[in-house]
């Protein structure tokens, strides 16, 4: 009952704040909508009884690309008061690319059984501590995964040092 | 219609011509590049110590241009001056610079000695003397709890201002006043000493090194202040010298003009001390020789103490002040650095001008070529060290 | 007087048995048992905001009367006795003072800003140990937890410097920022250290590995260090302090804010500070443990015992260089810390 309640206004709190993402004129409102949308996924996580993933959820959506998202707001020249466009040139392949996605969650949610999935999670919460689970099975049968996901990163980090030193030497 | 038109036009233009007098910066707004911005600092900032305006240009925190924006408390002193009786302008010259006016006053009594010829008893010098060094300190002082505010340090200040206060008690037992003395007179001294001074004087002398080192250790030499300061504002000689950069900011960049050595007025040249300089000419350079300075003031103050004949304390001076017409130039080693007082007399009781030349003006001047390419942060850092006081900028 | 007695030494006991106790009337009078866990959650936030608030006055207090004591100087001595209700009356006059908006201000991120940074300081309350089993709620994230809430504040001095439209506060908010992230890694390498060594996040867990006084401070002493230095930058405070350096940035992020809202940054400060003390005292410390004393008072002074070194440090030193606060971070304790989880590490295996 309660777990209803709590589950109907997350799930109301994201969409809300998602739409007003979407829909803000404000690019800085936008990145604080876009906070508490994934806020409300972390609080939704938890419930579930991962409160391994709400954790990591918050610290890394929201205490990083959130904030690096807003940090990059503020080094843009002050937009303070000035409303951003929301429609560009771009109108079609947007179209696509949302029509896409949408199909790809509605195939989703009804290719899903959702009975054994709930079951599955009902018996996943009755674990004490999932975040040892995790961790097993992040370095055994997701070892490749994982070290393919930290390659990534470091190629993303290399990347950016890159193209940051080459604009300093085009300076000089 | 067409008449509306042009209304509207100069309506325009006028507009235009205010937005651009409000802007007054020798860099222009439009000349900005995408990634500069500018920055008030002040004419209200915590660190500009008065009404001082610096406009800085900047690029993330890096300073790439800044132009100082002096002239907010202008009071025209000079002119007002002209229209006073010498005896009413000493007050004056202890408002150019309230935190070390003994030496303002000085210039200024020395000017008017010249002019009328007076000779001065050795123990009123004495006693000038000791009221300048005493002075000097007290500045230092002042200036090492504003630096310590200006770096984030907040505790500095308490312990400057504890010997500061014993100063300042010492002072005005002398003169009466704390901050601004008016204690001078043409030909003398307004009273002679009053009893305990001398002993107040030794006690401070006794223990007054030990604090320096102390305050020494608690932020001259503390490693984020080194390092914060080490090589940051470096002021060549020459720039220094082509500026007229004067005192301990000059000093700093390893240039020994202290007037009291190289041009002495009054006793100065019966007392034995070292002009303080630094090597680099960096803003640690410039905190150490305060520093030192106020050792060497403290010996002064020993050789005055212990050398301080009997006698009057004012000459023969007219009722009425009216130097012969003429004109003089007089200059003193202020804790800025060198105060001038220049005179023209036109035979009547009122100067017929006056001009003051204040080291904080050229002190500041220099700013622009020292700061930039510094940080924010480093502005605040140069701007402390060259110890500026605002009135004495605007006059 | 028994009863008492355990209360404070062995707080979890009577405390469940006073559950049961009222969930036993509370079916016999036919209640859903939801609403009664309710208003047991509502109660323990009220016991929670408490400890915040009256926590909060005392340690403003505290860090007067010690940096008076520092700078030779007598402190807040007229309201009240000894000056005690010297932030009563700041706080009752931050209160009435008008609240200016200025013109120019963004304002959904003007007025959220106070609110952002206020929340997450008191979330993180709910996973302090105070005692034995004196615990808000013992979250198996525990640490994870604190990391995760602390690391929101981010935003809401982002929200404060860009909202305020004002180049000082942009400046501090886009500072604060830059801090934060970089002291938060070498913050989690350290963290992770004690995690590694107690083998668990839960908070109790920590508090229990560290029973029979093998504190963490004496294997984990570089961490221990770290973890005071790069929690001093995480909070903002001086040598730290320049978001908010005051002779730079006027007031930083906080320039533009009066009245209540400028009271909730203030808050925060000082409920950053206690939090940062109370986590490191649980986590280096031993937590509440201690010998005849009850548990929540050892937790107290442990807590105020790192209070009182970051205060030592705050009035002490002058503030650092942006550029050398970024290196600093970086160059030396981000090395450090990982050197010191990989120790670790290699020495649990072995050993």
């Amino acid at each position: 009952m309660v777990e209803l309640i709590l589950f109907y206004a997350f799930a109301g709190v994201i969409i809300f704040s998602a739409m007003l993402m979407v829909l803000s004129r404000n690019i800085f409102h936008s990145a604080l909508f876009l906070a508490v949308t994934l806020l409300g996924v972390a609080a939704l996580f938890a419930m579930m009884g991962s409160f391994f993933i709400a954790g990591i959820q918050v610290l890394l959506y929201i205490g990083a690309v959130v904030v690096l998202t807003i940090f990059v707001i503020n080094l843009t020249k002050q937009v303070i008061g000035q409303d951003a466009p929301q429609v560009n040139e771009h109108v079609i392949p947007a179209i696509i690319t949302s029509l896409l996605a949408a199909c790809l969650i509605i195939l989703a949610v009804l290719k899903t059984d959702w009975g054994t999935r709930i079951a599955q999670s009902v018996a996943q919460t009755e674990l004490t501590d999932n975040t040892a689970l995790i961790g097993r099975q992040l370095l055994t049968n997701f070892v490749i995964p994982f070290e393919v996901v930290s390659v990534l990163l470091l190629a993303a980090l290399i990347g950016a040092i890159a193209i940051v030193s080459r604009d300093k030497e085009a300076e000089k | 219609m067409k008449a509306k038109k042009v209304v509207k036009d100069q309506k325009t233009n006028k507009k235009e011509k205010t937005e651009n007098m409000t802007i007054k910066a020798p860099f222009e707004l439009e000349k900005l590049s995408n990634d500069e911005y500018i920055l008030n600092m002040g004419p209200q900032h915590p660190s500009t110590h008065g009404v001082l305006r610096i406009i800085l240009k900047l690029d993330g925190e890096v300073v790439k241009d800044l132009y100082a924006d002096v002239g907010y408390i202008h009071s025209s002193v000079e002119k007002m001056c002209e229209n006073k009786k010498y005896e009413m302008i000493m007050p004056y010259t202890d408002r150019l610079d309230y935190l070390s006016a003994v030496n303002y006053n000085w210039a200024y009594a020395l000017a008017v000695e010249k002019l009328m010829g007076i000779t001065i008893p050795e123990r009123a010098e004495y006693i000038r003397v000791m009221l300048a060094e005493l002075n000097r300190i007290m500045s230092h002082l002042l200036w090492y709890s504003a630096y310590g505010m200006d770096v984030g340090a907040l505790t500095p200040i308490m312990y400057a201002f504890r010997e500061r206060e014993e100063v300042i008690d010492m002072i005005e037992g002398m003169t009466g006043g704390r901050l601004t003395h008016n204690a001078f007179r043409f030909g003398g001294f307004k009273n002679d000493l009053q009893k305990g001074f001398m002993d107040s004087l030794k006690k401070f002398i006794g223990h007054f090194n030990d604090k320096i080192d102390e305050y020494e250790a608690l932020l001259i030499n503390n490693v984020i202040l080194t390092a914060r300061t080490k090589g940051v504002g470096i002021l060549s000689k020459e720039t220094a010298m082509s500026y007229g950069v004067t005192g301990p900011s000059l000093r700093g960049s390893d240039c020994a003009i202290d007037l009291r050595k190289t041009a002495p007025y009054s006793i100065y040249d019966k007392f034995d001390f070292k002009v303080c300089t630094g090597k680099n000419g960096d803003t640690w350079d410039r905190l150490k020789v305060r520093m030192d300075e106020m050792r060497e003031s403290t010996k002064i103050l020993k050789q005055a103490m212990e050398g301080i004949p009997a006698g009057d304390i004012m000459a023969k001076v007219p009722k009425i002040i009216k130097p012969a017409p003429g004109e003089v130039y007089t200059k003193v080693e202020s804790a800025r650095g060198e105060f001038g007082v220049y005179i023209i007399s036109d035979g009547t009781d009122k100067p017929y001008r006056i001009k003051f030349r204040s080291p904080s003006f050229s002190n500041l001047s220099v700013l622009k070529e020292i700061a930039i390419g510094s940080k924010i942060a480093d502005v605040v850092a140069i701007m402390g060290s060259l110890d500026l006081v605002i009135p004495e900028i605007d006059r | 007087m028994e009863l008492i007695k355990e209360l404070f030494y062995n707080s979890g006991k009577p405390l469940g048995e006073l559950y049961t106790w009222a969930h036993g009337i509370w079916a016999g009078w036919g209640a859903p048992p939801f609403l009664l866990d309710l208003i047991f959650q509502i109660i323990i936030g009220v016991a929670v905001a408490l400890v915040v608030v009256l926590n909060a006055l005392w340690i403003i207090y505290y860090d007067r009367k010690l940096s008076a004591l520092m700078q030779i100087r007598k402190g807040p001595n007229r309201v009240g006795p000894l000056g005690l209700l010297q932030t009563i009356a700041d706080t009752v006059k931050l209160m009435i003072k008008e609240d200016i908006n200025p013109k120019a201000i963004d304002v959904l991120s003007f007025w959220v800003a106070p609110l952002i940074i206020f929340v997450p300081t008191f979330a993180v309350f709910l996973v302090l140990p105070f005692g034995k089993g004196l615990i808000p709620a013992d979250l198996n994230i525990g640490i994870l937890y604190v990391i995760a809430i602390t690391g929101l504040t981010v935003i809401g001095i982002l929200a404060a410097g860009w909202g305020s439209n004002n180049k000082y506060s942009l400046i501090g908010g886009l500072r604060s920022a830059a801090q934060i992230v970089s002291y938060e890694i070498p913050m989690m390498l350290v963290i992770l250290s004690v995690v590694l060594l107690s083998g668990s996040m839960k908070m109790s867990d920590i508090v229990a590995a560290q029973a029979n006084y093998k504190w963490f401070v004496i294997p984990q002493i570089i961490g221990f260090i770290v973890f005071l230095i790069v929690g001093n930058a995480e909070i903002n405070r001086a040598p730290f302090d320049l978001p908010e350096a005051e002779s730079e940035l006027v007031a930083g992020f906080n320039t533009e804010y009066s009245a209540m809202k400028f009271a909730f940054f203030y808050l925060a400060e000082y409920t950053n500070l206690f939090l940062t003390s109370a986590i490191g005292a649980t986590l280096f410390l031993g937590g509440w443990e201690g010998p005849f004393l009850p548990p929540i008072v050892w937790f107290f002074i442990k807590t105020y015992f790192v209070v009182t070194i970051l205060m030592w440090i705050r009035w002490t030193f002058p503030r650092i260089r942006v550029d050398h606060l970024m290196e600093f971070s970086w160059k030396y304790m981000l090395p450090i810390a990982l050197l010191n989880l990989v120790i670790t590490a290699i020495v649990i295996k072995l050993v």
